[in-house]
């Protein structure tokens, strides 16, 4: 018997010339080499579309943040424009205050001012009045485009679609270059029952049926995804097994070793998109970019927040940075541009009651105070944390996180199943495209109209602008054109439905028709 | 089965409005139209209540992928038909991060719903395939256990038949079925490194290959042509792969797979002592036992240690202190009286359901209730006035908060028990009035959704007093008489009697009840439990939500089983003498 020489993988493994480092949560560092094509490609604002975006999901559970916790108050929003007759919308310059250390734009956006400086507070946008426009209520991939993944009555003919980012992870306008990427998404956090990002069977073809994609429960093997070691000669390198495979399942699917008519279409359907994932698994092999002399984690994401401690702030803290470590290594080494994650619902310590009780009672004083620290605790500790490992230079004067769009949106509105005013939070301009140091408000706030009972937060509600156009504004500055992400007879990206969007509203109150009428269009002064 | 009480007197009592009101929040889960006339499902309708018509075609069975259990178990079972169980542990160790990397599957029902296929599966499996055709592969010893001694005998001349037996007796264990010459000629090609001499690669390779071929990932069940009306009969490697995968999780074992090439599994007397033997075999506890788990969604026990630290909760558990492990027994004491009545004692439903006996096998449970720990042979009986049943088990009752949770409580048995639907709560819920400190739970659940005027009503009426009569347990399962009540700033209050009589609404009928202990018996004396069982038992098998039109005939079947003199572990074997367990339909 003689050991054989198999397949090898051939590449070509760029000459990287300059290093940055980035100190880990797990304690480890990352010595990461400057891609050149990065540093070509990072530049701001070239009109139509920004170049070399990377994108960063954030959903939290819930939403029920009252609006004045949330959001920066009215009277920092002095400038207005009417985007129809009577409907004026208020846009102003975020305005950090600083009281004894700690920096806020309200109250869930606090931090220490060392944290959450005046420089990174240029680079956020934070958006009031984007509206899912009817009562979704609970939803996992609604932050995202997917609004059928939803509890409750859902309205006819509503199908689930592929989120934004995978919308993006199989855009050649997002990869037009798929040499360096290991893997086009990355997705962290929940699951059960649906999770955020969701995504086409066979991706490739855009066919298989729409499905919530799995998240990873390892930060140490999604960082392995993402990370190809420098290559050892004496490693033997992995057989080329996958055309044989595929083979297998052509043979299959075509009948060559029986009857392919036994099999529905739905079973060849099957094995399509089956096939077309090990054909992506290919691709990946052939993946060889030098990604520096990072020293690969000793520490492990799974190891935190686990049994009794799942609710532990220093522990989900400390998980949820570990996974940060991974989306910045990807980010700075460019084998992912893509990022999504479903933390749990309470990032609250010394807590003895029930977290759904809290969020579904969140109109009392006493369960919102309990939001506004859970929400502040993940700002500070997930969303502040990776906008501050990715501010690294990335040549041209340019960061890692400008050349990024950091999104933080949460499952429902002002109030809990509510789709009125979904905050949004970012940070990063993705390359130029957005207009980042301000506070947009796009809610009609003359408009009475879904003030209707006697709930006291309820009354403060008005009506916005679609998230769907939020959508829409994110695909573009990430390179789509609405050419290719709009569905047939749609502006926006996310079903155009309109519906009452409280429970028990006047089903005759909608949005207005020309809330839909280009949801293409960019969001009224957030492009740069 | 014993019923204490009458209900039917009680039920007279029911009024007309009641049902109206209730009649707008409760569906039946699974009927195919609002009206809930579907195929003769509604509440309480009895034995009847799934209707069998051979002239509806069955459901379309889907090529099913295997779950992450049973890739699991099929992984660890094939190295052990190669290595026997001495040698598999060493591999399987070897091979823990890859097959780590393999999504668990996600359903808001049972883990078998979840049929989709990702990118992060594909690469799980490719990263297991590879390691695993380099594990069997790496030494000469493991080569020859593997292929034979011809396959390190350095005789080049015999390579080709070497590499040709491997194959075939390799993929019959990995593709379950035997391959024919076509195949096999397939999987062997490009064995052969200059020709003549085959390497240990080369072993490794088919290995990797067979292992990521369709015929090990998904069911594949194409052996036989249909009967002209789109139905196909199973083979006798098809139907093992069937039983063993629904039984036991994993791929048939040699004694099923003889069955199949003999033919024996064909007969129908061969079959029923296959079916038989796979019921009675430990695997199938462990994986009914998890069927139990999903269906009443123990897994979804909170932490009892979670909130120990704070205030109110270590007042109210006292010297009581729950471990991490608390809510884990709590799950496996439910899974223990199932298997008891199943395995056991050849019990029904509503024994489970009226059960005076412990099976909380640590200390710490069994202090809970108060007897001493279950050794797994003989359980130690409850204190009747306090316990009976498995809605008044910890596992059913407990929060590890301060605050019981009669809502969630009372959802869990309309849904998971009665099989009812109930719409998710409105967002509209107005600004909550002002809760005193001083109330019971009860009380503040009643102020908070049960007003008359409120537009809560209609369905927290239903809901809420099924979780009311088990108040009498407190938030770690203790019974207890009084609850204890807590200040904002979590000193005691005080306490105050807990009320755990409530009227309940099951099966169209609506009763008075003191407590846990006869709702229990309300719930067995309807049929509503079995019929819930039954539906859930036909999804966990085939992965599905039933069809009640088209799956009438294999409902009845189980539902036949399990009522009226029937058992569990009847019904467990009842599915697969199923005639529609023996065949699949395919949609063009």
């Amino acid at each position: 018997m003689t050991r054989k020489r198999t397949h090898r993988i051939d590449g070509t493994v760029r000459q990287l010339n300059r290093r940055h480092f980035l100190l880990g949560a797990g304690g480890f560092a990352l010595s990461i080499p400057f891609l050149e094509s990065l540093d070509q490609e990072a530049h701001a604002g070239v009109p139509p579309y920004a170049a070399n975006p990377r994108f960063v999901a954030m959903s939290t559970g819930h939403g029920a943040v009252w609006p004045d916790n949330m959001f920066p108050l009215d009277n920092t929003t002095p400038n207005t424009f009417d985007v129809a007759p009577g409907h004026t919308i208020h846009h102003g310059d975020l305005q950090l205050t600083t009281s004894s250390g700690v920096s806020s734009l309200s109250p869930v956006l606090s931090a220490d001012s060392s944290v959450l400086t005046a420089s990174l507070a240029s680079k956020m946008m934070v958006i009031r009045g984007l509206d899912v426009m009817w009562y979704i209520g609970h939803n996992a991939g609604g932050a995202l485009g997917n609004y059928r993944a939803h509890n409750g009555d859902t309205p006819v003919g509503m199908v689930h679609r592929p989120t934004i980012d995978q919308v993006m992870a199989w855009s050649p306008s997002f990869y037009p270059d798929l040499q360096n990427v290991l893997a086009r998404s990355m997705h962290i956090g929940k699951t059960l029952g649906g999770g955020l990002s969701w995504g086409y069977a066979n991706p490739a073809t855009q066919s298989g049926g729409v499905n919530s994609i799995p998240t990873s429960q390892s930060s140490q093997a999604l960082f392995n995804q993402i990370f190809v070691p420098p290559t050892d000669p004496s490693v033997q390198q992995r057989p080329l097994v996958v055309d044989r495979v595929v083979e297998s399942y052509r043979r299959l699917r075509d009948g060559v070793w029986g009857a392919s008519a036994r099999l529905s279409a739905a079973d060849r359907q099957k094995l399509d998109d089956q096939m077309e994932r090990f054909l992506e698994v290919e691709r990946k092999l052939g993946v060889a970019v030098d990604c520096g002399s990072i020293n690969v984690p000793t520490d492990e994401a799974h190891n935190y927040a686990n049994g009794s401690a799942d609710q532990d702030v220093s522990e989900l803290t400390k998980k949820y940075q570990l996974y940060n470590d991974v989306i910045a290594s990807a980010f700075i080494c460019g084998t992912s541009k893509i990022a999504t994650v479903l933390p749990p619902d309470r990032w609250y310590d010394n807590f003895s009651g029930i977290w759904h009780e809290v969020a579904h009672s969140a109109t009392g004083s006493a369960a919102q105070s309990k939001m506004v620290a859970s929400h502040n605790n993940f700002f500070k500790a997930v969303f502040l944390d990776l906008c501050n490992k990715l501010d690294v230079d990335e040549g041209n004067g340019t960061t890692v996180l400008d050349n990024s769009l950091i999104m933080w949106a949460q499952e429902c509105g002002e109030l809990t199943h509510w789709s009125a005013s979904v905050p949004v939070v970012t940070a990063g301009s993705a390359a130029g495209y957005f207009n980042t140091g301000k506070c947009y408000d796009y809610r009609n706030r003359n408009n009475l109209e879904l003030a209707m009972n006697n709930n006291f937060l309820a009354q403060q509600i008005r009506p916005g602008l679609s998230y769907n156009q939020w959508l829409a504004n994110v695909l573009q500055s990430a390179n789509i054109p609405p050419s290719e992400f709009a569905w047939p007879g749609e502006t926006g990206y996310g079903d155009p439905h309109r519906g009452p969007i409280k429970y028990g509203c006047d089903p005759l109150v909608t949005h207005p028709d020309y809330v839909v009428a280009d949801m293409n269009a960019p969001l009224p002064f957030i492009k740069a | 089965m014993s019923c204490a009480m009458n209900f039917a007197s009680k039920a007279a009592s029911s009024t007309v409005a009641g049902l109206l009101v209730l009649g707008g929040c409760i569906g039946n889960i699974g009927d195919s139209d609002s009206d809930g006339s579907g195929t003769g499902s509604g509440p309480g309708v009895g034995s009847e209540s799934f209707s069998c018509d051979p002239e509806v075609a069955q459901s379309p069975s889907p090529m099913r992928r295997l779950s992450h259990r049973q890739y699991l178990n099929t992984v660890e079972d094939l190295v052990a038909n190669v290595h026997g169980p001495t040698g598999t542990a060493t591999i399987m160790t070897a091979l823990d991060v890859a097959l780590s990397l393999l999504p668990a599957d996600q359903s808001d029902d049972y883990r078998r719903f979840d049929q989709n296929g990702s990118q992060l599966h594909a690469e799980a499996h490719y990263e297991v395939a590879i390691r695993l055709g380099g594990e069997l592969t790496a030494s000469s010893s493991r080569i020859d256990t593997l292929a034979g001694a011809c396959a390190t005998d350095g005789d080049a001349n015999n390579d080709a038949a070497c590499v040709h037996d491997f194959v075939a007796s390799f993929g019959l264990a990995a593709l379950r079925r035997p391959l024919t010459e076509q195949e096999i000629a397939f999987y062997s090609a490009d064995a052969l490194d200059d020709v003549t001499s085959v390497s240990a690669d080369s072993f490794a390779e088919r290995v990797t290959v067979m292992v990521l071929a369709p015929g090990f990932l998904y069911q594949i069940e194409d052996e036989l042509p249909d009967d002209g009306n789109g139905v196909y009969p199973l083979s006798g490697f098809e139907l093992a792969s069937r039983l063993s995968y629904h039984f036991w999780d994993s791929m048939p074992d040699a004694e099923l797979f003889a069955a199949a090439a003999d033919g024996s599994l064909q007969t129908d007397a061969g079959y029923a002592a296959q079916v038989d033997r796979l019921v009675n075999d430990p695997r199938a506890r462990v994986v009914i036992g998890s069927f139990f788990r999903q269906w009443l969604r123990l897994d979804d026990i909170p932490a009892m240690d979670a909130s120990v630290g704070n205030l109110s909760y270590d007042t109210l558990v006292g010297a009581d202190v729950p471990s991490a492990d608390l809510s884990d027994d709590m799950a496996q004491e439910v899974v223990d009286l199932f298997a008891h009545y199943v395995w056991d004692a050849d019990g029904s439903l509503d024994d489970v359901l009226l059960s005076d006996l412990s099976f909380a096998r640590t200390p710490e449970l069994a202090a809970i209730y108060g007897v001493a720990p279950y050794d797994g042979q003989t359980p130690p009986s409850l204190n009747p006035d306090e316990r009976q049943g498995l809605l008044t088990r910890a596992a059913m009752v407990a929060t590890g908060a301060v605050k019981t949770r009669p809502v969630i409580k009372g959802v869990v048995i309309r849904r998971r028990v009665l099989c009812e639907d109930l719409p998710d709560p409105p967002a509209d819920i107005g600004e909550p009035p002002e809760l005193s400190p001083d109330m019971t739970t009860r009380e503040h659940f009643e102020e908070l959704t049960m007003q008359p005027d409120s537009s809560c009503l209609t369905c927290h009426s239903s809901i809420n007093p099924l979780g009311f009569v088990t108040e009498n347990y407190d938030p770690i399962g203790r019974f207890r008489t009084e609850e204890m009540l807590f200040a904002e700033d979590e000193t005691l209050l005080g306490t105050k009697p807990v009320d755990t009589q409530a009227t309940v609404w099951i099966g169209g009928e609506e009763a008075l009840v003191a407590d846990g202990i006869e709702l229990s018996e309300l719930v067995a004396s309807s049929d509503k439990a079995d019929q819930c069982l039954t539906r859930h038992y036909y999804r966990f098998t085939h992965g599905r939500t039933e069809d009640l039109s088209a799956d009438g005939c294999a409902l009845q079947v189980i539902h036949q089983a399990l009522d009226g003199a029937g058992s569990l572990k009847g019904m467990l074997a009842s599915i697969a003498l199923d005639p529609s367990f023996k065949s699949r339909r395919s949609d063009k």
